[in-house]
């Protein structure tokens, strides 16, 4: 299956799966951040849909909007 | 929609008009896609109340709908995403490339009208749909954050202009991992999906 991902861009495939890598951890690591960092703010609304939940819909909210932007 | 927001020049007057015409397609997209949470979650905390059926379920359902499309977007199943397919007007750029902006940045916001290439966007939605059932802001903040991401490539193609640098390799450079960005989107998928079922065993 991951075959079907890659070669593109005319990279190596140690740098295809170097820049899969980092994209995948750079996403997580940003959607996490910003979730918290807004749920803290947020401390209390959409129980029990609050907490982590809320965390997690954010993470995907953010990685949702960027991937989105190849549309028109 | 790289080259609809960025002016290619790095004077200090189209510099000034690239920040006020990102920034507005940004709020515009934020703002839209407030406005259709603030929609959905409205329906939804409606619907919860008229139909009486208990959050866990909705996770239930919701869980499985994720691993679903979670697999559609890792290329392992067939599933079709229901959307309108529209693309928005070049006219609209016509009479003012400020007031073109910023509708696009409404309808893109939305984004219920137009092209929807990740099946994880249904996900979103739905979310905001439940999330309202509780609460209002949780629903309409869920949007907010959506529409706010959908300006940061705008914002990272000027600064590529700013560099020095023609965008098109930044155009370039996200088209060719489409690839990426449906992988990223289902292993989201995954991880929620596994969240959600985990929450009605925990």
């Amino acid at each position: 299956m991951a075959e079907g991902y890659i070669g593109q861009a005319g990279e190596t495939p140690s740098q295809r799966y170097g820049s899969w890598t980092l994209g995948l951890v750079m996403a997580a690591v940003a959607s996490v951040a910003a979730g918290l960092l807004l749920a803290t703010f947020t401390d209390g609304i959409a129980r029990p849909w609050a907490g982590l939940a809320f965390v997690v819909a954010m993470g995907l909210a953010i990685i949702v909007g960027v991937s989105k932007t190849t549309s028109a | 929609m790289i080259f609809v927001i960025v002016p290619l020049g790095k004077e200090a007057k189209e510099v000034r008009d690239w920040v006020v015409r990102v920034a507005m397609y940004t709020a515009a997209s934020t703002l839209g896609a407030g406005l259709l949470a603030m929609l959905l979650g409205f329906i939804g905390h409606q619907f919860f109340l008229l139909s009486g059926i208990t959050l866990p379920w909705v996770a239930g359902v919701l869980g499985i709908i994720s691993i679903l499309y979670a697999l559609r977007e890792l290329k392992i199943l067939h599933l079709p995403v229901p959307q309108v397919g529209w693309q928005v007007p070049k006219s609209w750029m016509r009479r003012s490339r400020l007031e073109g902006n910023i509708l696009y940045g409404l309808v893109l916001g939305a984004g219920v009208l137009t092209f929807i290439p990740y099946a994880s966007f249904l996900v979103l939605l739905a979310w905001e749909f439940v999330a309202g059932a509780v609460s209002l802001k949780a629903a309409v903040l869920l949007g907010m954050l959506y529409g706010a991401s959908r300006g940061l490539p705008a914002a990272l193609g000027g600064i590529s202009v700013l560099r020095g640098d023609y965008p098109l390799p930044l155009s370039e450079w996200i088209i060719a991992r489409m690839g990426l960005w449906h992988a990223i989107n289902g292993l989201a998928l995954l991880l929620i999906g596994a969240y959600l079922l985990g929450s009605l065993v925990l």
